[in-house]
């Protein structure tokens, strides 16, 4: 059993941010510091490419102990380079990778953006809040979320 | 309108956990205000969308709902081809910069 359902019971597991506009990377950030179950590292891809790179342990990410396979991932769609649903074809086709769950997180409001993100094999969509404490209670629903959840053994 | 009603104060709370990261906010949605002006006058729609998404998700996500709400119209409005529109949109958004008064949640 690898999930301590207890009530102190953590989230400690790695989470990739991939998000290009660094004021939502340092508030998210905040609120995964801030967050009382969260005990596991968030890293951050500022693009669809960075992103594979960090999956795919090229270029700066090559140490896969500094930078571990992601336990879950939490995207933005608008990203330059490589768009969010492009990257998430790209893994959820690549049976290497398409077992770990992408959770999007967007401002976009487009029905189409929610749908195809859906059929391209996102496990949730979450659309970004208007107020930090907003923000806070998703994080925080999040942890709990993925804190029942069981994961692929590694 | 007057201007002591143009100078009338928008009050936002902000979360003590995210003051130290406001006025650096601020300071880039002016730039962002600037950029798009340019942009407008150089019919670079793809730039305006982007930013104007951008700032729409972030000053969410930092309370500022005001801005956010502007930078909605902006992006609408871009998507609708209304370049001409946008100039009184920024006008609004500088207003509301101009009258924002941060204040910390007790």
């Amino acid at each position: 059993m690898d999930q301590d359902l207890s009530a102190n019971a953590t989230f400690s597991k790695a989470v990739l941010l991939v998000e290009d506009n660094e004021d939502d990377i340092l508030v998210t950030q905040r609120a995964f510091n801030k967050a009382d179950k969260f005990q596991g590292r968030l890293f951050v891809a500022v693009d669809g490419e960075e992103a594979l790179d960090f999956i795919h342990n090229k270029n700066t990410y090559k140490n896969k102990q500094d930078y571990p396979r992601p336990d879950i991932i939490l995207l933005d769609i608008n990203l330059p380079k490589l768009n969010g649903l492009e990257f998430l074809e790209i893994i959820k086709s690549d049976p290497k990778y398409n077992d770990i769950p992408v959770v999007i997180l967007s401002s976009s409001e487009n029905e189409l953006d929610i749908n195809q993100s859906y059929a391209s094999g996102a496990a949730s969509y979450l659309a970004k809040p208007v107020s930090f404490k907003k923000f806070m209670d998703i994080v925080n629903t999040f942890n709990d979320y993925w804190l029942l959840n069981r994961f692929p053994k590694r | 309108m007057t201007n002591e009603h143009h100078l009338d104060p928008i009050i936002v709370e902000i979360d003590p956990d995210i003051e130290d990261l406001v006025p650096n906010f601020i300071n880039k949605r002016k730039h962002d205000i600037e950029a798009v002006k340019e942009a407008v006058k150089n019919k670079d729609s793809e730039f305006i969308k982007i930013t104007a998404h951008k700032m729409k998700g972030s000053c969410g996500l930092y309370g500022f709902t005001g801005l956010s709400a502007i930078a909605r119209d902006i992006e609408n409005k871009v998507k609708a081809g209304l370049l001409e529109e946008i100039p009184d949109d920024l006008e609004l958004a500088k207003d509301y910069l101009a009258r924002l008064k941060p204040v910390v949640k007790e």
